[in-house]
């Protein structure tokens, strides 16, 4: 193993863990000014331009950077983020080497209070002339949002590098806060004078988690990325596609297109996409919760001449509710669809009070209506029937 | 001694009698303990000589016998509701429907008082007012500051249909689970409907369905 070969291993390992690895670039001052375009999951699409300075030095065996990016969105929204990390190489052994490294990060979206991680990873890399791999598992926390959780990911991956094509792959492995997922990629670069083209494909087979925005959900995902040496200074950077989200990094999941201009760089940093910050990750989780936390949502629409009553729940064997309109009397609804319950009644227009029971659990308020406090404990959805 | 016997016993009965001419609200037999249901009669009686509804009334003592709440919660919170009703009788008119009623004594219990109720009124003359009470007890609900919320609706008042404030309650509580300040939703969605109602061009609440999404 020649020193030539342990370098190109951890620079193709680098790239392989370009998202979140603190060997991003390695010696690099850039900075990206970009516009770009971005559906995240859960939002309509925006214009975004994005600034976004980068600095790493590598001393020895030891590499740190900070990382920092300013985004704008069309509304007006901004988002602030920020992440400094470093990584210490062992000393090389004859076809393996540890890499310890940690991160620090932190944004700030719009009038949301500010969110955060930290994660420390443990990274064994082992390589060959032309090819190698390594395994991984990474812990850490976040803080400052309703998902804060203590994540653990194991990975493991392998390379190839042949001329100026490199191939890669990982399976990686993630829990956070009892949900759970797997991806696989594959990724491949070409390098030449002045232009170099990667692309990523993602899957995820497998993901448990919830249903809302943000969540982790199965999939297959995939961009490209074009970087064009304009002159030593200046690259002109092209990219789009889709990627899924990382939920331990507060990452949400987008379509995008981008281009930007990169000045002073060194190495090769993908174009920065404006990832969406736990902020709005939050905002955007309320939104799918629409507010309430009650799992049965009540509606009621025109039915005839009369009302239907109808709750929309998962996984409920019985639902109940009573209200104004019942005298405060339980009425069992009718399953009349795989998560739909209901019944009908006659109401007048008016103002009504309403509780739902789902498999015999406790008196809820249903989401869909006004939650007031009842001189009775508990609390009591109100709902206007117009 | 048969005749002073007699007087006694109809003098008794006389004595006891403004006790025992509640009209007995057949809605609550066997639901409230006696005790309880004689005094949430009371209360209906008081209500009816009040030309108030008693039907939201027996709704929360149900309500409350539904729940399991002790005797005496249930006759409190029936005289407050009572009380509640009285206001809004006072604020919305001797004409005021039944549901009108209910959802003014829903606005006062979120914050408003006698007369935001009356300002209400005075601004949609010939409305139904509904709605729009319950729309503010909804947005304070939402966590909208209740002069802030009180300001909106009044300001909506003049033009707006029962479905614009429908839509208005919508968009603002929307917007709030996106994110945004209670205070600024509603500034931004009262701004879209009063440019509505200033002309054409602007966002309508009635006509307009909301986007399900927003912009980052």
């Amino acid at each position: 193993m020649t020193r030539r070969c342990r370098r190109a291993a951890a620079t193709v390992a680098a790239w392989l863990l370009s998202s979140g690895s603190p060997l991003v670039g390695q010696t690099a001052g850039t900075l990206d000014i970009g516009a770009s375009v971005v559906e995240y999951d859960g939002f309509l699409v925006s214009g975004a331009a994005v600034l976004a300075p980068a600095l790493t030095f590598d001393i020895s065996n030891l590499s740190v950077g900070g990382q920092g990016s300013w985004t704008i969105f069309e509304s007006g929204n901004q988002i602030f983020q920020g992440t400094a990390a470093a990584a210490w190489l062992a000393p090389p052994r004859e076809w393996w080497r540890v890499e310890l490294s940690g991160s620090v990060g932190a944004s700030k979206y719009a009038d949301e209070p500010g969110n955060g991680h930290f994660l420390a990873r443990t990274r064994i890399h082992f390589y060959g002339e032309r090819t190698g791999g390594w395994v991984s598992g990474t812990g850490g926390g976040s803080f400052g949002g309703v998902s804060s959780g203590v994540p653990f990911e194991l990975a493991v991956g392998g390379w190839s590098v042949r001329d100026r094509v490199a191939l890669a792959g990982t399976v990686t492995g993630t829990w956070l806060s009892g949900d759970g997922y797997m991806d696989l990629l594959g990724a491949v670069r070409w390098t030449g004078p002045r232009v170099e083209l990667e692309g990523r494909l993602i899957a995820r087979p497998w993901a448990r988690s919830g249903e809302g925005v943000g969540e982790a959900r199965t999939g297959v995902f995939g961009d490209a990325s074009v970087l064009v040496a304009l002159n030593e200074r200046i690259t002109l950077s092209l990219g789009g596609g889709s990627y899924p989200s990382d939920p331990m990094r507060r990452v949400l999941a987008a379509k995008y297109a981008t281009i930007g201009l990169r000045l002073n760089v060194f190495g090769s940093q993908r174009s920065p996409v404006p990832t969406i910050t736990g902020a709005l990750l939050r905002a955007a989780r309320r939104d799918a919760a629409s507010g309430d936390t009650s799992p049965a949502r009540l509606e009621i629409p025109p039915y005839g001449r009369t009302r239907a009553l109808r709750v929309h729940v998962d996984g409920a064997t019985s639902v109940e509710l009573m209200g104004d309109f019942t005298d405060w009397q339980v009425v069992a609804l009718a399953k009349v669809g795989s998560s739909t319950w209901e019944t009908t009644v006659v109401l007048a227009p008016g103002v009504y009070r309403v509780n739902v029971r789902v498999n015999g659990g406790a008196w809820q308020v249903p989401a869909g209506s006004r939650r007031e406090q009842t001189e009775f404990g508990g609390a009591v959805g109100v709902v206007v029937v117009p | 001694m048969r005749l002073e016997t007699l007087t006694m016993v109809l003098g008794g009965m006389l004595w006891l009698a403004p006790g025992n001419m509640h009209a007995q609200e057949p809605r609550l037999e066997g639901r409230l303990p006696d005790a309880a249901r004689a005094q949430v009669n009371t209360i209906l009686d008081e209500a009816r000589a009040a030309g108030l509804p008693t039907e939201p009334l027996v709704d929360r003592a149900l309500e409350g016998a539904a729940k399991g709440a002790a005797p005496q919660l249930i006759v409190s919170a029936v005289s407050r509701l009572r009380g509640e009703l009285g206001v809004a009788r006072e604020a919305f008119g001797e004409t005021a429907s039944l549901a009108e009623l209910t959802a003014g004594a829903s606005a006062l219990r979120a914050g408003a008082v006698e007369g935001d109720l009356a300002r209400l009124k005075e601004l949609r003359p010939g409305q139904p007012l509904t709605v729009a009470a319950a729309v503010l007890a909804d947005l304070v609900a939402a966590g909208v500051p209740v002069d802030t919320a009180i300001t909106a609706v009044m300001a909506l008042a003049r033009d707006a249909q029962d479905a614009d404030y429908v839509a208005f309650r919508r968009n603002v509580q929307r917007d709030i689970a996106l994110g945004a300040s209670p205070a600024a939703a509603l500034g931004v969605r009262l701004q879209a409907a009063t440019d509505l109602a200033a002309g054409p061009g602007g966002e309508t609440g009635s006509t307009t369905k909301p986007p399900r999404k927003r912009k980052p």
